[in-house]
This record gives structure tokens, C-alpha cells and sequence, in this order.
């Protein structure tokens, strides 16, 4: 079966490995670019601004969505492909069990997903990693924990998991394509964009205003607190002082309201490896549920 | 069990259903060791179901399907994989099976003797040299059972005699049992010795076929003249003056009532059995 799986999947494979050495190879020469000329600078806006913005930019973006290609290159015609021509019921009917048959193209799909996207992390944490130190970019932003780590391997894995499954559940390879291009981004928005900062509890630390800097991690919100210890919102703050403002400096008006400090919430950047297990154990999670879904077509009453 | 004595397929009370649909119900038939069978009945009768069935691919919602021995089993598709080349089908049979229960030389030889180079790709073969590809992959595990579903669909006529040229030198030599596809009666009607009829998911007609034909009487003569008993009937049509009715034997008085003796009797050809148990009116259950 093994052998069966290689042999038929191995266009997909080989377009895998094509992926996987035209981003060394644009990596390697950014690096190799910044290296040869590098332009420092005190955050990552101002990088954006150079002529290696794009570099980083777009390298994050799209590297950000590749799981996602990977995954349907080679999940989405693993199953469906075999089902939708009939060629399954040569395989079933020569020595090899359903669960055999789902269990091996699982397998060596998740293997092959798992070795792209870890060669893909590596290379891509290896050749920014000038350009992140020059420009003191937090590892828990965005872009830079989606691509790093062994976030994107979970990423890759549940995008391969949920098109096999996707595929074999609808026999149909562009269903399986519409179906994860779709549970992808669901996912990633959900995780990326709202669960995230939340992983852990957030750290909190107060001081007079203006006073309060936190050096690296990912801040979420900063805020004033009033001599009883409430917090008030910027904004709020900034309504009610409006005319205030217009005649006396901040420090002056924000005292008139009892606001004696302000308040900053962030993730600080040691929990980098927490919040890479914790979003990869989710997807890892998701992963298994999908596939064990699409294992109720290994059950005989109904046809694969 | 190829010594032709025993049963190669019995099936009892056999049901099986797709949701809310029924595709077998209360299939009950046997099917004696050695034999070459014909599943007929219309499309959507539930044959592919019923030879899924016995080859073990699906499990019933009802009754039992016993199976005696190993099963061949070729699909409708032909389902081999159009890239790889025939050698390679080979290869990757003779990886799939269980080394005790491939003869990947047998295999080779049918592949040769049909003439096919096995360099060239599946795609790219004739359908009829594609069916044989099939055939002899299936054959290569030395069934006792082999399942053909519609085998012969979609091939020109000399293909046809080819296939099942091929099907019948190689069953009769090794005592296989054959149970064959086909909505159209004539591909299979020389070639089978045994009958199972399928209509709407039950089994309206099985046995061996002599004794089946033996067991009706076709009626033709003038229109309106005869009383013929209903409870024979299985099939009466009447074009022009003249009618044409199959009936049970069995039923009919003995000897021959007055009112049956102005009509020609014969017995009938396969294709008269089967076109009635396709046509008639009764849906019930098993003749």
C-alpha cells in the first residue's frame, strides 16, 4: 500500500517539494540581501519602509497561508481522486482492508506534510532572523509566531487532515479544495485573531503616566487607573476631558478625574514555546476530530 | 469449493438499505458450486449492491450473504488506474495481495495471451483490452467465486467475445463459479447455465436455467379466444390479433382445459423469460 500511495501521489509530492525549494531559495537570498546590506531600524513599520519591507512582508504573508497549500496539494486528491474513479474497489478487492487503505494514504500524507512544513519553519525563522533582531519585532506578533516554531507545522497538518477527510466525505477533490480553503481561514481568523492573546492570563503592570514601558512582548492594551484602583479606557478618559484638554496639558486634566497612573496589559515574549504548544495542541485536537469523522467511511454499511 | 456439489453463494432474506431507500430486500437465493450465473434486472435493481455484498465490500442491513472460498471481483469501472502501465498493475496487485493468495505468473500469462503490451499505460489500452487487464488481475487470485459486474458494458461486439471468452476458458478450467452483471440478456445468454432475476431490489426469478424454462410455457394465439388462468400468468401482451403469454407451468390445469387448447404452447428462449419477470406487473415477492 505503500508503495500504491508514492506512486499516485507523487505529482503532488513532487509540486511539495517544488514549494519547498522556491521558498529556500527566496529565503536564502533575502537573508543573504539583508546580510550584504543591512538596514537597521527601531521597529518593524519602519522595516516596512525599507527596501526589505516587502521581503518581510509579503515573505510573512505568504508564508502565513503555504500550510494551506500544502495541505491541499496533498490531502485534497489523496482519497477523493481514488473514489470518485473507482479505483479504490481495485485496492478493496485485492488483500487490502479499508482501514489499511485510509491508514497508509494518512500516514505518509502526514509524514510528508510534517517534514515540508518543519524544513519551511526553519528556514523561515533562519533567514529573518537578522532582520527581526535590527528591527526588535515582538516573536508573539502575528506574522511572526504563524511562521515560526511548530505552529506551522500544526497548521500544515490540520489543513492536510481536514482536505483527506473533506475529500473522502464528498468523493469530490474540489469540494475537498472549497471545503478547507474555507475551514482554514475560519480557523486561523478565530485562533490567530481572537483566542491567541488570551492563551494565559495576561500581565499587568501600572505606573505613572507616561512612566510605564514594556520592553519586548505583544501589548494588548494600555489604559489609566484612578486612585480607587478602577481602570478607565483611554477613550473614555478622553471624552470626558475634552474641553480640558483644549486649555491645560493631559497630566494636569487627567488629575482632575483622579487618574493618578495608567496601565499596560501584554503577553511578555517568554511565553513563546506556551503559546506554540497550546495553539498547536489545538490544532493537533482539530486535526484528529476531522479525520476521525472521515474514518466512519471505514465502517461497511455504507459504500466508501 | 470448486468439485461443483456445494453452494458457492446463499443468500438469505438478504436486505440492504441507502438511508430511506431499500436497494436489496428479502433476497433469498442459492447459488450451486460451478456454475456461471446471470444478475440481470434493470438499472438500479440492486445488482451492484448485491455483488458488493458478496464480495465482502459492503455489510447487509439484513438477512446474511454466506460465501464459499476466495472471490475475484471486477468493478463496473474496471478500476484500474489509467496512469500506471500494465506492468505495473501487475507489480502493484502482487504488492497488495497476500503472497499465498497471488499467482502473479497466472496473471501475466492471461496478460500476455491477450496480446497486451504490458509497457503500454492503462489509459491509453482499448476498453476491451482494458477489461481483460481486469479480468486477469481478478483471476489472478485464483478466485473460487468471481463477481463481474456488468463486464461486458461499453465494449464493441468482438470485445465482447473476447471477454467473455476469456472469463469462460478460464472458469471452466478451474471449476470457478461465475456470477455476471447485465442488464442486457443477450450478452450473458450463452454463456450462463443459471439464473438470478433482480427487480427493484428482490429477487423475482432464480435457478438454473434449463430447469426455469422448463418450468414455463410461452402461449401464443388469437387474441380475446382464450381464458387463460390468471394465477399462471406472468406476462400477457397482445399485438394486433394475436396473444403472447408467458405462464407458470405448474399452474396451468392438467391436462390442458378446453379453454387454453386453441393456443400454440412452446417453450420459452431465456430472453422471453427474463423480458416478462422484467415487465410484469407484480411487484411481490419471489416467484
Amino acid at each position: 500500500m505503500t508503495w500504491l500511495v508514492w506512486r499516485r501521489q507523487r505529482v503532488a509530492f513532487l509540486l511539495v517539494v517544488a514549494v519547498v525549494l522556491v521558498w529556500v531559495v527566496v529565503l536564502t537570498s533575502g537573508r543573504q540581501a539583508y546580510l550584504a546590506a543591512p538596514e537597521p531600524t527601531d521597529d518593524f513599520i519602519a522595516l516596512g519602509m525599507t527596501r526589505f519591507g516587502p521581503f518581510w512582508g509579503f515573505g510573512h504573508s505568504f508564508l502565513l497561508i503555504t500550510p494551506l497549500l500544502l495541505g491541499l496539494l496533498t490531502g485534497a486528491g489523496l482519497f477523493s481522486r481514488d473514489v470518485e474513479q473507482q479505483t479504490h474497489l481495485f485496492v478493496l478487492t485485492h488483500g487490502v482492508s479499508r482501514r489499511r487503505w485510509w491508514t497508509s494514504g494518512v500516514l505518509i500524507g502526514c509524514g510528508v506534510v510534517l517534514i515540508a512544513a518543519a524544513v519551511l519553519s526553519a528556514v523561515a525563522s533562519w533567514a529573518f532572523a537578522p532582520l527581526d533582531v535590527d528591527a526588535g519585532e515582538s516573536v508573539l506578533s502575528p506574522a511572526k509566531f504563524g511562521v515560526s516554531g511548530i505552529v506551522p507545522l500544526a497548521y500544515t497538518l490540520f489543513a492536510f487532515a481536514l482536505a483527506a477527510a473533506a475529500g473522502l466525505l464528498t468523493r469530490s477533490a474540489l469540494a475537498a479544495v472549497v471545503i478547507t480553503v474555507v475551514g482554514y481561514a475560519a480557523v486561523m481568523i478565530v485562533l490567530a485573531g481572537y483566542l491567541r492573546v488570551d492563551y494565559l492570563p495576561p500581565m499587568v503592570v501600572r505606573g505613572p503616566i507616561g512612566g510605564v514601558e514594556v520592553v519586548g512582548g505583544l501589548q494588548l492594551n494600555t489604559s489609566y487607573v484612578d486612585g480607587s484602583g478602577a481602570e478607565i479606557g483611554l477613550e473614555e478618559a478622553f471624552r470626558t476631558l475634552r474641553g480640558c484638554y483644549e486649555t491645560h496639558d493631559s497630566r494636569t486634566c487627567l488629575a482632575q478625574i483622579g487618574i493618578t497612573e495608567e496601565q499596560v496589559t501584554f503577553q511578555p515574549d517568554d511565553r513563546y514555546w506556551a503559546f506554540q504548544a497550546i495553539e498547536s495542541t489545538i490544532l493537533l485536537l482539530l486535526s484528529a476530530a476531522v479525520l476521525v469523522v472521515s474514518a466512519m467511511r471505514l465502517r461497511k454499511d455504507v459504500p466508501v | 469449493m470448486t468439485d461443483g456439489t456445494g453452494v458457492a453463494v446463499r443468500a438469505d432474506r438478504l436486505g440492504k438499505r441507502y438511508g430511506a431507500r431499500w436497494a436489496l430486500r428479502d433476497c433469498s437465493f442459492e447459488l450451486p458450486a460451478g456454475r456461471t450465473a446471470a444478475l440481470v434486472g434493470p438499472n438500479g435493481a440492486g445488482k451492484t449492491t448485491l455483488l458488493m455484498i458478496a464480495a465482502g465490500l459492503l455489510r447487509p442491513t439484513a438477512g446474511t450473504a454466506e460465501v464459499t472460498g476466495s472471490v475475484g471481483f471486477l468493478a463496473q469501472s474496471k478500476a484500474l488506474y489509467r496512469t500506471f502501465r500494465v506492468a505495473e498493475m501487475l507489480r502493484l496487485t502482487g504488492r497488495l495481495e497476500a503472497a499465498e493468495r497471488w499467482d502473479g505468473a497466472y496473471a501475466s500469462r492471461l496478460v500476455d495471451e491477450a496480446g497486451i503490451d504490458t509497457e503500454r499505460r492503462v489509459g491509453r489500452l482499448t476498453p476491451g483490452e482494458r477489461a481483460r487487464v481486469a479480468v486477469a488481475l481478478a483471476l489472478g487470485r485464483r478466485p473460487d467465486l468471481l463477481l463481474l459486474d456488468e463486464p461486458l458494458a461499453e465494449l464493441d461486439p468482438l470485445a465482447r467475445r473476447q471477454v467473455m471468452g476469456m472469463v469462460l476458458a478460464e472458469a471452466s478450467g478451474a471449476g470457478t463459479t461465475v456470477l455476471m452483471s447485465s442488464h442486457v440478456i443477450a450478452d450473458v445468454e450463452e454463456a450462463c447455465d443459471h439464473l438470478v432475476l433482480l427487480r427493484g431490489g428482490r429477487v423475482r426469478v432464480a435457478g438454473p436455467v434449463d430447469a426455469l424454462l422448463d418450468q414455463h410455457r410461452l402461449l401464443t394465439g388469437p387474441a380475446g379466444g382464450a381464458g387463460i388462468p390468471a394465477e399462471a400468468v406472468v406476462l400477457a401482451s397482445t399485438a394486433g390479433r394475436q396473444t403472447t403469454a408467458l405462464v407458470r407451468a405448474a399452474a396451468l390445469p392438467s391436462p390442458p382445459a378446453k379453454s387454453t387448447s386453441g393456443l400454440a404452447s412452446a417453450r420459452p428462449g431465456l430472453e422471453d423469460l427474463v423480458m416478462a419477470y422484467l415487465q410484469d406487473a407484480n411487484d411481490g415477492g419471489a416467484a
